[in-house]
């Protein structure tokens, strides 16, 4: 089975200066692949990169075909981009920013459809936003706005989801509320790559951990292997225990080396 | 999603029959104390002097005020959904600036009365070079900072030009008569200016409006844009043009009118969610409906000489605009904190 995306030497130079170097990487249906590394590392300018918002060197297929090929509306309905941030610049309702998820499906000639409707009902439903879909998105909350962000990313119905910091900014329960999102996306046949800086919840929700420093890929692998006390200490210059949760290893970071 | 565009509908439609109104007020309205009966009739047959008043005279005048007044509110809208900002206005990228340097020039030195064609010709000539140069400096990949900046210069070097050429006029009539050019007006306007500026500006609505469904997604920032298949390049290319095309006719053929592009999307703002692609043709119903106003007024107004239409946007549009920002508030601020 081809992978959704496939991804091979990556490069990317920003300002005269290599930010991420012969980068790899394949994400295949089903899977949720957290992208982790220290500030710096070349997180977000890997992430662009895939969603082909910065050139780049390498070459990138979406389920086998170049995305150079492929027309941005074409690109935009199979990989959607959750960037940074969540800031809005005009002060509309919530829902009308989940529906421009569907802005790669419309046919700017026809009434929306019933499959955006459903669409943009079905994000509203799993981020838990459906309350505040009629509030002014400017007026809501840190983590309301980063729930409605993501809402709009899923009514793209894109299969690949490239998710620069998801959980940043949320509480504690909505932080688990945006990882089963996430994760549910990648059950229902896609795949997901998002940066995520809390290690144990990396280590507790992602099949895969992709590993950046430097602008160079120097793990990717399962949780357990990847996200080791030696491996963390390493590249984050950290202490860390493994201590288990459920069926899960996961590192408590102790102190700064 | 209905329940707004049946409003949107509404709005729309509401803000038509404000501007037919106000163009019937505009076609009855005139030094000539002609009865309004006498002036309706006169659209559509007889001869004499009414006819000649009301299809050579008013006529050209008030559709020229309806086209440019919704030339500028089309390109307020757009390029404040482009820029993500309320504050970008038509004059952003110096198209206007350029047009009117290059009608100074040819008013000045082409010893023509104002209301030669050869002054619309020569200011949308002025205006696509002005395009041509921002796009020749800005390059084919580039941020929108780096094209702000240039069109700033291109703006600025126009207004020395029009500074110089009214410096070095032949004699001072001359700089009194670009000087009262530049401040704007639609009197003494012909059939014929019509027919030169109209397709520029209806063209440049056509790109405008073309584009238009990008602004709702740029909202999300140019990344998020971008990834939802906007293509930045292109739409960017394409509202300069559209501006350029539309306003640069608009000022080549009445001078600067200033503040209408600005005003009329925040006039209508609140009434379409603040969204900026719904808010295209009612900030277009709004500056004609605008400018059409601002020009019956100037001639209701018992003066010598007839004030600048230009003068009047500014002078009502300022105070206007102040109390509005106070009441439209949550609109313009940003995020919460």
């Amino acid at each position: 089975m081809t992978a959704l995306l496939a991804a091979k030497d990556i490069s990317v130079r920003l300002g005269g200066r290599t930010v991420v170097e012969d980068a790899r990487v394949t994400l295949s249906a089903g899977e949720l692949v957290a992208l982790v590394g220290p500030n710096g590392a070349g997180k977000t300018t890997f992430l662009k990169a895939l969603a082909g918002l910065l050139p780049a060197f390498g070459t990138i297929e979406l389920e086998g075909q170049p995305m150079s090929a492929l027309k941005p509306h074409e690109r935009a309905r199979r990989l959607a981009y959750l960037p940074q941030g969540h800031s809005f610049s005009w002060p509309l309702p919530a829902g009308e920013i989940v529906a421009l998820g569907r802005y790669p499906h419309a046919d700017p000639f026809s009434p929306v459809s019933d499959r955006d409707r459903a669409a943009v009902d079905h994000a509203l439903d799993i981020t838990g936003t459906r309350q505040f879909a009629d509030r002014i998105v400017t007026t809501l909350s840190g983590g309301e706005r980063a729930r409605v962000a993501l809402a709009r990313v899923l009514a793209t119905e894109a299969k690949i989801v490239l998710a620069d910091e998801p959980i940043m900014s949320l509480d504690p329960r909505h932080q688990f509320v945006v990882m089963d999102v996430l994760r549910h996306a990648a059950q229902a046949g896609g795949a997901v790559l998002a940066v995520i800086h809390d290690l144990a919840l990396a280590a507790r929700y992602a099949d895969r951990v992709l590993m950046l420093e430097k602008g160079r890929i120097v793990a990717d692998e399962k949780p357990e292997i990847a996200l080791s006390p030696e491996k963390i200490a390493t590249i984050f210059g950290v202490e860390a225990d493994m201590i288990c949760l459920g069926d899960a290893q996961v590192p408590l970071v102790r102190k700064p080396l | 999603m209905s329940a707004i565009s049946k409003s949107g509908w509404r709005l729309n439609a509401a803000l038509f029959l404000v501007v037919l109104a106000l163009m019937f007020v505009s076609l009855v309205t005139g030094p000539a104390g002609l009865p309004a009966r006498a002036a309706i009739a006169a659209l559509w047959d007889g001869e004499g002097v009414a006819a000649v008043i009301v299809r050579e005279i008013r006529l050209p005048r008030t559709l020229l005020a309806a086209l440019i007044g919704a030339t500028l509110g089309f390109s307020g809208a757009a390029l404040q959904g482009l820029f993500r900002n309320p504050l970008a206005e038509p004059a952003l990228f110096g198209a206007p600036q350029a047009a009117a340097a290059a009608a100074s020039l040819v008013i000045a030195f082409g010893i023509l009365p104002t209301t030669s064609l050869f002054i619309p010709v020569a200011g949308i000539l002025g205006a696509l070079l002005s395009v041509g140069a921002l796009v020749l400096i800005a390059g084919p990949r580039t941020s929108l900072t780096v094209i702000l900046l240039a069109g700033l210069a291109l703006a600025s070097f126009a207004g020395a030009m029009t500074a110089l050429i009214l410096n070095l006029a032949p004699n001072p009539f001359i700089a009194l008569e670009v000087a009262f050019w530049l401040l704007g007006s639609l009197e003494d306007r012909s059939r014929d200016h019509l027919m030169i500026a109209a397709p520029f500006m209806v063209a440049g609505w056509i790109i405008l409006l073309a584009n238009a469904r990008a602004f709702r997604a740029l909202t999300l920032g140019e990344d998020a844009a971008m990834s939802l298949g906007v293509d930045l390049q292109r739409t960017r290319f394409a509202v300069v043009l559209g501006t350029a095309l539309g306003v640069g006719a608009a000022t080549a053929v009445a001078g600067a009118i200033g503040f209408v592009g600005l005003v009329a999307p925040h006039l209508v703002r609140r009434y379409v969610n603040a969204d900026p692609t719904r808010i295209m043709l009612p900030a277009a119903l709004a500056g004609a409906a605008l400018l059409l106003a601002a020009d019956i007024v100037v001639r209701i107004v018992p003066s010598a000489i007839e004030l600048k239409v230009g003068v009047v946007t500014a002078l009502i549009g300022v105070p206007f605009f102040l109390a509005m920002i106070f009441t439209e508030r949550h609109y313009l601020e940003g995020e919460p904190s």
